[in-house]
């Protein structure tokens, strides 16, 4: 009788830490692919990874539904690689932390990818410097190596950093200036391990034709640093 | 001659009968100063604290009612455009045109989190106003609303449908409701929960873009501000307009509702802070700055406006014979 009470516990453990392990808690990664120069919806392959390499699941963004996509199965507490591979455009990598938790939820995190085409654009989002000076501010990494880790997934990339200035006050200034600008960003993607042979540099005299200070009376926005591009001469 | 003895009669009673009604008066002082325009101030719900945020980068805490520099937050790369307390005073959400979401510990002055989300300039943010202050919303110029929790650091609901600019963001008091606000003149009304994606309402009736939002603290009144001056009143949840005032002759950036969910004041650039009784629409209170204003709170017990101003200085306006905290 013992032997069977015995056995019995024992099958219930296994099959209770097989229930627990099979009742764990997912969650479910959603959101937008959107082409990051025209803003629009774009259908791209996401392949998902997990921290050894594996690839667990791929999906497809839906152009005509504003580009959502939906990945579930994804476990608490990991991180996983998100890898966006379409002809057509960068191949990009991008890491999304899952939070901890114990119930489903649903985490958002929306995807710019980039046209690969000769002179197509990466936008240096953020600015990495502050008005009138050429040297990369503290904290500006966080903006930089996301744009490292795209040209480090796109091997076969050669670009020309562009910088634009501040205003249009003085022109030789303004070209010193954004000289020194490109070259602190060169100097930072090959300090991160880009090939200087892929890289080439370029200032400007003027501000950016396609992002000209603001000129409304909004406060927000108001602040005008010049933009810094990323144009493809060849892939 | 009688013509002018009536005249100056009537002046004399209005302004008999207008001082004891509205006895109104504030008396204007600078407190300190950023390094450039202040785009925004947020008074904490114990209005102990108050703070602000500029072009210069910075977060500024400041002391109520004394207005001492508590401490000022740095880290944001770009200009700060607005800020808000979480409903239990402990944190500060943030939002930046250097696209992120900055959280803080306001008692150790210390960064929490990142957020990072936005791909592109974030223009309004606005904490959940519960005891537990789980959820942030946000707005930005990539034109959507994100909603954020705080207790996993991560995005949790991206909200489309305006088709320009999304400007500012308010959380209703009772948790229910977030309003959004936009370049395409239109208000949206979107439900707190997790799985609701599409609005509740839209509102329209705004000609111009539509710069604020703002819940009463009853969560029965919705006040909106626009481009060309004009603030709307809409009550809630029907989204009925109520009310729509002239009340600037420029840009009003910023408005608030004091604690009585009738009275609200509006900061413009026609360097105007104008007090406004939302049942009637009347006019209760004007002060002339010498700087334009992009920001306005006032605690509530209405003792102290704080506003926030192009010259890049923090003003308080406190009233005359005001309760002392």
């Amino acid at each position: 009788m013992m032997k069977i009470i015995i056995l019995a516990i024992t099958i219930f453990i296994i099959n209770f830490a097989n229930l627990q392990s099979q009742m764990r808690t997912v969650v479910a990664v959603t959101g937008h692919a959107i082409e990051a120069i025209s803003k629009q919806p774009v259908a791209v392959k996401i392949a998902v990874h997990d921290n050894t390499g594996k690839k667990i699941n791929q999906v497809k963004s839906n152009a005509s539904e504003n580009g959502y996509y939906y990945v579930t199965g994804l476990f608490p507490g990991n991180t996983y690689t998100f890898k966006i591979i379409e002809d057509g455009y960068f191949t990009n990598e991008i890491a999304v932390s899952i939070p901890s938790t114990d119930k489903y939820i649903e985490i958002s995190r929306d995807f710019m990818v980039y046209p690969l085409k000769k002179g197509g654009v990466i936008p240096v989002a953020v600015s990495p410097f502050e008005i009138n000076k050429s040297k990369l501010r503290f904290g500006s990494s966080v903006v930089l190596d996301d744009i490292v880790s795209t040209l480090k997934s796109n091997k076969n990339v050669k670009f020309t950093i562009k910088a634009y200035p501040d205003n249009n006050n003085d022109a030789q200034k303004n070209q010193n200036l954004t000289d020194l600008r490109a070259e602190s960003l060169m100097d930072y993607f090959i300090a991160s391990g880009i090939s200087p042979e892929r890289i080439a540099v370029e200032g400007a005299a003027v501000t950016d034709p396609t992002k000209p200070p603001p000129t409304e009376k909004r406060a927000k926005g108001k602040r005008y640093i010049g933009s810094a591009y990323i144009i493809v001469n060849d892939f | 001659m009688r013509f002018f003895i009536g005249i100056f009669n009537s002046i004399v009673l209005i302004v008999l009968f207008a001082i004891p009604i509205y006895g109104l008066e504030y008396v204007e002082k600078v407190v300190g100063n950023h390094d450039d325009e202040v785009l925004g101030v947020f008074v904490n719900a114990k209005d102990s604290k108050v703070a602000t945020c500029s072009l210069d980068e910075t977060i500024k805490i400041w002391s109520l009612p004394k207005g001492e520099l508590i401490c000022t937050l740095k880290g944001h790369l770009g200009q700060v455009n607005n800020l808000s307390f979480s409903g239990n005073d402990k944190w500060l959400a943030s939002g930046s045109s250097d696209h992120t979401v900055r959280l803080w510990d306001i008692d150790n002055c210390s960064p929490m989190s990142i957020l990072k989300g936005h791909t592109d300039q974030v223009i309004g943010v606005y904490f959940s106003q519960d005891e537990s202050s789980t959820y942030i919303a946000s707005t930005s110029f990539d034109n959507t609303v994100k909603l954020w929790d705080r207790t996993l650091g991560s995005e949790i609901k991206t909200l489309r449908g305006h088709t320009k600019t999304t400007n500012n963001v308010a959380y209703s008091y009772d948790g229910t409701q977030i309003a959004s606000c936009s370049d395409d003149k239109s208000i949206r009304l979107w439900s707190t929960d997790l799985t609701t994606r599409e609005p509740i309402q839209i509102l329209y009736g705004h000609e111009a873009a539509v710069l604020t939002v703002l819940y009463s603290f009853d969560s029965k009144l919705l006040a909106s501000s626009d481009e060309d001056g004009y603030i709307k009143i809409w009550s809630m949840p029907d989204g009925q307009l109520i009310r729509t005032i002239k009340a600037h002759d420029e840009l009003i950036q910023d408005l608030t509702f004091a604690a009585d969910n009738k009275t609200i004041v509006s900061a413009s650039l026609d360097k105007k802070m104008k007090m406004w009784d939302v049942t009637t629409g009347n006019n209760l209170y004007t002060k002339e700055l010498d700087t334009e204003i992009w920001s306005v709170d006032i605690v509530s017990d209405g003792s102290i406006i704080i506003l926030g101003c192009a010259d890049s200085s923090v003003r308080f306006l406190t009233k005359k014979g005001g309760k002392k905290k």
